[in-house]
Order: structure tokens, then C-alpha cells, then sequence
């Protein structure tokens, strides 16, 4: 009988646990008590492959009825002389680690906002995971209806390292949602990721890669960057920029900033532990080539077609000050990205200001051959 | 380790339940190298200064005894000293060499005299401070005659570092914990179950209380001109947080000990409920103040010789009590500023004035009273003791002066809120359970679980992150 109560009062504990965590998320995001609220639940995929769910909520990430990451309702038609702004990407887009309302989109908003650009939407369509494929099935299939004046693409080239690369199986949507998920789960992971030892990560981390690449043969492994994946990232690249101009709208492109090859060694070896994870077929030098070399495809992509590519593997440092990770932003690497951005999508999108303010504009470059490349701000 | 960390989470569990699988030896053998193992994993080095404690005064003890029984009333003596004073060097040499060499280097050099002592960059031994006087007071009480030394080196070694209190107290008595160590230990649901609300209690004191109340008091220190509201914020928010902070640790060290089934002493008795400062140090820091009285106020003298000495008593106790906590002429100036508070209080205690007042005691209102007077007199003394220099307490006193009543830190009020939380549950215990802080753990055991499901919540998910507990730097 005494045991009984005990491990009662034990399922108590655990039940009173739950209902704290729900509690706390209602009081700090308004996400109601019974409502599902969790990362996995933030994304679906379906015919439009993957993107994010409408209505989805997990603490500071709130998607409105279409799946972007807005505050405000996105209407199809766009009001008389509105410009729309879309950024698709994957969760360096989405936004991860910055504080809410400071991933890159949101701070593009805001600044155009604070530069007095009038009647602008800018749209953030992106979603962790979302890869190339699915951004152009995506686009092709749902976004353009809104008709974007222009995107911003920030790809997300490793997503080739894969083991199968991506592609977008069309099909029917079997993704029925989390129906009820515990809560105190999910906060518990993110509490252990955050404070176990990072020897102890390290560690984990070693023996999760070391797992896959025992499944498979030697050469299973790449040292240097895959020339075939290589190619089909541009293929793929080539076919998005063609889908967007076809449709009317004006595309940028950003090449891809990683933390890799910083000063900081510790910091870099434990980044590429987190980063090979995911792709365990990557050794160092492949990752750091791949990069590299993709960012090569992109700046030549946009050349071919006439697109403004913003350097953003060049103008943000290397440092934990503006990477929270491998490849994520923080505030301040965010801030670096929509400042970079801010006057590259004014002058794409002929955009009226208030003159008081173009003096404070920073200055940007033609290019000789009427390519524009952005500078960083000072 | 700290007790709040991963790894001690980790630690702590193994080696309960290890040591409930072994018998009496075996658990003191278990005991001993996880204490070692605790102690040595801020830094190995440092076992080398436990060791030579314990062996000396282990080997002290023994001949003390040895030649007390002999009769040989000095070399029992000579023994006593080279313990206490093997101790003191120790500790004398890691957390005062800087303090004393410093200010002789600059009266010789005022003098012309050019000298060849040299500052060192001396570590400081995490918990040096609680073990040699753990130990001196075992050698000293030996030799007193009131406790009989061990010849079990293994006993003794673990009574030197038993590690719930090895690093931050309370400060045992060998009369106390040796034979608790020494004995059996048979299970007990209900003390193990005890153990586990003060763990979680110390948990919710220290890691969601102290540790977020740290950084704003933090900034509201490093102000360099403070506003008269800065300065009593910062007072009141260090107040709470070194609260908190030391009696979540004893909470915790209390706690790990009755698990294992052995009694700690209580080292924080609602000190802030204290009407006067005489009663603020039977309730602060419990353990600390009984061993200044006992080998150093007594002995003096204590309040036999008269009232002058008396307070020559109380001003030197103190003054050495406040250099205990650290090798700062700021150390010295909150240790003489609460031997003042003492004498002041002794004197008015025996004044006719106060006399009268007594009869009032029985009433609410003079209780209240003198708890909110003998509070904010405790504050001022945390600002003294949190001080980094005496030109910051200049500051502070120029702050208070200027009777500007803007805040200069944002989040400031959370100080408010986390003291008025732990002021609630402490006039919940305090007042609704009558002290006995073991009725709230003797709830029905469902309202239990909701209520430390509720504590494990806060400290888990909105404790700040892992700091060093305040009094590990002492």
C-alpha cells in the first residue's frame, strides 16, 4: 500500500510538472494550456513539401494561417502599390537562436520600417529543414499566388551532403500533426542540450557519427566536397532563379555564412561535431570545402541571371558573438545580414522614401556590368 | 564540484546508492573516496593541504589524550598548539599572506627600508577556512577533555571531509559527527525523505532565488555613483541573495547528509526574524558563531571580566570573526561593525530604559518593530561586507546623502519580488508552522508533490545558470 502511494505520488510529481510547463507557456507566450505546442509540430510536409504549418505555435515561434513566421495575416491580393518582400530559406532564415523578433527577416522589416519605406510587406516564408527542392515546389506552388515582388533566398547548400541529397516527393499530405505531445519533454531536451558538459556532447556527439560511418563501408566517407552533389545544387539553384523570374518577380541571393574556420578551435571543433551530425558522410575538409565551393555556385547562379548576390560569408566574422552555432545567427549576426540587405532590396524594388533620411543610407556599388554586389555598412 | 551542477547530479546518486548497498565499513571507505573524489575535482592539488590536517591532527589528538592521562600537562599542550597552530599556518598562509605582506612592505618602505618579501599569487583553497576549524576544534575539545580522540584514521579522515559540509559548512563538532560516522547507519524512510525536501528547498533557495537575484545586485555594485534607492536595493537584494544563497547550501549539504543517513547541525535559524543582534547570530551562520564563542570569546574571557572586557571580548571576536570571511580591510570593517551592534545592544540590554521595554515584549508591535529595525541594520552591514573597497563604501554613503530615489539597473524590482517570495514561505514556516519547517514536509504527500513539482520547476527551468555559491570563497 505504502509503495503504491508512492509511486502515485510519484505520477502526481511528473502530471503537476506538465501542467507547470503548460502553465508557464501560457504566461509567458500565450499558447493556450490544452493547445499542442511543440518544435516538431512547427513544420509539415505535404504536397508543397516541406514548410511551415499554419497556426503552428511553440514558444516564441508563432505562424499565422499560412505557415510564415508574421505577427499579421498575409492576404493573397496585395492592396494598391504594396510591394511584397518574401524570404525563404531554411532555419538560419526561420530563425533559431536570436531573441524573438531579432532573426534576420524581422530585422529587414524593421529597418525599412525605420527608413520610412511605406507600404511593404516583408514575408517569412522560411522553415527549419526547408531545402532547395522545397522551396521551389513551394514557391511554385503556393507562393508565387501571392505575387512576391521579390524574394530573398539564403540557401542552405549542405543539405546536398545528405545521404539521399533532397528532392521533393510529391504526394499526398500524411502528416496528421501531433495530436498531444508532453510538453516537459521537450523542454527537458532543450534543457540537457543546453547544460550538458561539452565534453560530454562531444563525446555523444563522436559516438552518434562514429555509429553511421561503422554502418558503412570506408569510402562511404567524404574528404573532399562531392563533385556530383556539387552539380546538382547548382542544377537546382539554376531552376529556383528561373521559376522566380519567370513568375515576374526579382530574386537576391546570399551566399552561406558557417562558423567553420574560426580562430577559436575549441569552439570550431565543437561546431563541426554539431554540424557533421547531421551529415556524417562530411569530414572536416569536405564541410569546409563544400562551403566554399557552393558559395562559388551561388555567386556565379547570380551572375548568370542578373541577380544581386549579398556576401554574407564575407562581412560576418567568425566569432560566437555572431554565430550561435554552426551555421545560426545571433542578434548581432542577424543585424550584420538586414543591414547588408536593406538597401539592396530598396533599390530592387524602386522603393519611395522619405528623402530625410536618404542622406543616413549607406552607399552601394554598381556593378560595371550592371550586376550589383552589396557592401556591408561602414 | 558545486551542488548545483550536472556533474554533482550525476555524482550524488551513484554514490547514495552505492553506499545503501554496503555495510558500515564499506560506506565510510565509499564515503571517504567520493569525498576525496569532490573535493579533488575543483583541483587535486589541494588534497595534499587535507591530508596534512588530517594527519596532524589525527596523530595531535592522540598524544594529547595520551599525555593528558600521563599527567604531562605541558607536552598535551605543545600538542594542542602545533594543531592549532599547523591549521592557522595553513590557512593563514593561502588567505592572509597578500593581506598581512602587503601593508609591511608599505610600512617599511615609509620607513626607507627596501625589502625583499614579495606578493605571491597564492590560490586560495576552496573550503580551507571551514576544515581547519573543523579540526582545531576537534583537537582543542580533545584536549579540553571533552571528547576522546579516534584511533580510527579512517573515521577521522572522513569526519575532516565528509563532503556534504567539507566546503561551506556548517562547521561540526567532532562530539557531533564523529560518532555519527562512527556508528551504524540503518536506513530511514522518513529522515531520507527529509533529506530530499531540504535538497529541494536548498535548490530552490540557491538556484532559482540567489543565482537570479545575483546579477542585478551585481550591476547595482558596480555602479560607480549609486542613487540613495541603488544603494538600498543593493543592500536588501544582497541580503536576500547571501541568505539564500549560504543557508541553501547548509539546506543542501542538511539534506545529502540525512539521505545518507547522518545528522548535520542546523546553521540558519530565520535569521532575519532576529529582534536585536545577539539573537541575528544564534540564527546566522550557527555553527560559525558557536565556534567563535567557544574557542575564542570564552577563552578570552567572555562576559566574566567585567563590562569593558566584555566588550573587548565581543569587538575582538568579531573583528576575527570578519577576517575569517575574507583577507579585506572591508572584512574587518563589517566584523567591527557588528561587534559594535553587539556592545551597543549588551550595553542597552542593561540599561533601566530597556529594562522597562520588557515588559512590552508580549506585545506584536515592538516585536515587529525591532525585527524591521535589527533588518535594515543587518542590510547596511551587507553593504560593508559586499563592498569591493572602502572608497566604494564612501560611495555608497555619498549615494545615501544624495536622497535620489532613481533606479539605475533595469530589473531592479525583481529583487522585490524574489525577497517577498522568500519572506512569504519564510513567515509561512515561521509563523503558520511555528518554526518547524518539518510540518510543511509532513503535508499530505499528493499536496507534496504538487508543491515540489512547483519548487523543482522554478529551479530547473528558471534558475540561473550554475554559479559558485557565495561562501565558497572564504
Amino acid at each position: 500500500m505504502k509503495v503504491s502511494r508512492y509511486v502515485l505520488a510519484t505520477f502526481v510529481f511528473i502530471a503537476a510538472l506538465e501542467g507547470f510547463c503548460r502553465l508557464d507557456d501560457y504566461i509567458q507566450w500565450g499558447v493556450g494550456f490544452f493547445s499542442v505546442s511543440s518544435p516538431s509540430n512547427l513544420s509539415v510536409v505535404d504536397d508543397l513539401g516541406k514548410h511551415g504549418r499554419p497556426n503552428a505555435i511553440f514558444q516564441k515561434w508563432r505562424l499565422n494561417s499560412h505557415g510564415f513566421r508574421n505577427d499579421f495575416e498575409v492576404k493573397k491580393a496585395k492592396i494598391a502599390g504594396q510591394k511584397r518582400v518574401f524570404i525563404l530559406g531554411a532555419s538560419e532564415s526561420f530563425g533559431l537562436f536570436e531573441s524573438d523578433g531579432m532573426e534576420y527577416p524581422a530585422q529587414l522589416a524593421k529597418l525599412l520600417e525605420e527608413q520610412g519605406y511605406q507600404n511593404l510587406e516583408v514575408i517569412n516564408a522560411s522553415c527549419a529543414g526547408m531545402s532547395l527542392p522545397d522551396v521551389r515546389i513551394y514557391y511554385e506552388k503556393f507562393i508565387s499566388r501571392f505575387q512576391p515582388d521579390l524574394v530573398i533566398y539564403y540557401p542552405s547548400p549542405t543539405f546536398y551532403l545528405d545521404d539521399p541529397p533532397p528532392t521533393v516527393a510529391p504526394g499526398k499530405n500524411t502528416d496528421t500533426g501531433t495530436i498531444f505531445e508532453v510538453r516537459l519533454l521537450a523542454k527537458t531536451r532543450i534543457l540537457l542540450k543546453k547544460n550538458l558538459p561539452e565534453s560530454l556532447k562531444a563525446r555523444r556527439l563522436k559516438w552518434l557519427i562514429g555509429k553511421e560511418i561503422e554502418e558503412n563501408r570506408p569510402e562511404w566517407v567524404w574528404h573532399v566536397a562531392p563533385e556530383e552533389r556539387l552539380k546538382l545544387f547548382e542544377e537546382d539553384l539554376h531552376d529556383f532563379c528561373d521559376e522566380v523570374q519567370e513568375s515576374g518577380s526579382k530574386i537576391i541571393l546570399a551566399t552561406h555564412a558557417s562558423v567553420l574556420g574560426t580562430p577559436d578551435q575549441t569552439f570550431d571543433t565543437q561546431q563541426y561535431l554539431e554540424w557533421r551530425r547531421y551529415y556524417p558522410r562530411a569530414g572536416y575538409y569536405c564541410l569546409l570545402e563544400f562551403e566554399k565551393l557552393s558559395n562559388v555556385i551561388i555567386e556565379s547562379v547570380g551572375e548568370d541571371h542578373g541577380l544581386s548576390v549579398l556576401d554574407i560569408d564575407k562581412s560576418i566574422p567568425k566569432t560566437k558573438e555572431y554565430f550561435s552555432d554552426f551555421v545560426h545567427f545571433t542578434d548581432s549576426g542577424s543585424e550584420i545580414f538586414a543591414n547588408m540587405a536593406v538597401g539592396v532590396v530598396a533599390v530592387k524594388l524602386d522603393l519611395d522614401r522619405n528623402n530625410s533620411v536618404a542622406e543616413s543610407m549607406p552607399r552601394y556599388v554598381d556593378h560595371p556590368n550592371g550586376k550589383m554586389k552589396s557592401k556591408p555598412p561602414g | 564540484m558545486l551542488f548545483n551542477s550536472f556533474e554533482f547530479a550525476i555524482f550524488f546518486p551513484i554514490v547514495l546508492i552505492l553506499y545503501w548497498l554496503l555495510n558500515k565499513r564499506w560506506q565510510n571507505v565509499l564515503l571517504l573516496a567520493g569525498s576525496y573524489f569532490f573535493y579533488g575535482y575543483w583541483d587535486y592539488r589541494f588534497l595534499s593541504l587535507i591530508f596534512i590536517s588530517t594527519i596532524v591532527d589525527y596523530l595531535s589528538a592522540i598524544n594529547i589524550f595520551y599525555l593528558r592521562e600521563k599527567g604531562e600537562l605541558r607536552k598535551s599542550k605543545f600538542w594542542m598548539l602545533l594543531s592549532v597552530f599547523a591549521n592557522l599556518g595553513l590557512l593563514g598562509f593561502f588567505k592572509y599572506y597578500n593581506f598581512f605582506t602587503e601593508p609591511l612592505v608599505s610600512l617599511f618602505s615609509s620607513f626607507g627600508i627596501s625589502t625583499n618579501i614579495n606578493t605571491l599569487n597564492v590560490i586560495l583553497p576552496v573550503g580551507i577556512s571551514f576544515y581547519t576549524f573543523q579540526t582545531m576544534s576537534y583537537t582543542i575539545d580533545v584536549y579540553r577533555g571533552k571528547i576522546s580522540p579516534t584511533r580510527n584514521l579512517l573515521d577521522f579522515a572522513l569526519y575532516v571531509c565528509f563532503f556534504p559540509q567539507l566546503v561551506a559548512g556548517p562547521i561540526e563538532r567532532a562530539g557531533a559527527l564523529l560518532p555519527a560516522v562512527s556508528n551504524r547507519r540503518r536506513f530511514n524512510s522518513s529522515q531520507f525523505i527529509d533529506g530530499i525536501h531540504l535538497i529541494f528547498w536548498g535548490l530552490f533557495k540557491k538556484v532559482f532565488i540567489a543565482d537570479n537575484i545575483a546579477h542585478i545586485v551585481n550591476d547595482l555594485f558596480a555602479l560607480p555613483n549609486p542613487t540613495a534607492a541603488d544603494v538600498a536595493f543593493a543592500g536588501f537584494g544582497y541580503a536576500v541573495q547571501i541568505y539564500c544563497d549560504f543557508s541553501g547550501y547548509s539546506d543542501i549539504a542538511r539534506g545529502c547528509s540525512k539521505c545518507l543517513g547522518i545528522e548535520l547541525c542546523l546553521n540558519f535559524n530565520f535569521p532575519y526574524i532576529a529582534r536585536n543582534p545577539s539573537e541575528f547570530w544564534k540564527r546566522w551562520h550557527i555553527s560559525l558563531s558557536a565556534w567563535l564563542r567557544d574557542y575564542l570569546y570564552v577563552p578570552l574571557g567572555g562576559n566574566r571580566k567585567g563590562p569593558l572586557k566584555t566588550y573587548r571580548n565581543l569587538m575582538v571576536t568579531m573583528i576575527l570573526g570578519g577576517l575569517w570571511h575574507g583577507a579585506g580591510w572591508v572584512f574587518v570593517l563589517w566584523g567591527a561593525y557588528q561587534g559594535l551592534l553587539l556592545c551597543v545592544h549588551r550595553f542597552w540590554s542593561q540599561c533601566a530604559i530597556a529594562k522597562l521595554n520588557g515588559e512590552n515584549q508580549k506585545s506584536m508591535f515592538p516585536n515587529v518593530l525591532q525585527i524591521l529595525t535589527m533588518f535594515q541594520f543587518t542590510c547596511l552591514g551587507w553593504l560593508i561586507f559586499r563592498a569591493e573597497s572602502v572608497s566604494q563604501l564612501k560611495n555608497f554613503i555619498i549615494g545615501l546623502s544624495g536622497l535620489n530615489f532613481g533606479i539605475s539597473v533595469p530589473g531592479t524590482l525583481k529583487i522585490v519580488l524574489l525577497g517577498a517570495l522568500l519572506f512569504s514561505l519564510e513567515y509561512l514556516v515561521v509563523f503558520v508552522c511555528k518554526h518547524d519547517i518539518n510540518k510543511i514536509f509532513r503535508f499530505p504527500i499528493y499536496t507534496n508533490a504538487v508543491i515540489y513539482a512547483m519548487l523543482f520547476y522554478l529551479f530547473v527551468f528558471y534558475g540561473a545558470s550554475a554559479k559558485s555559491f557565495i561562501y565558497f570563497q572564504f
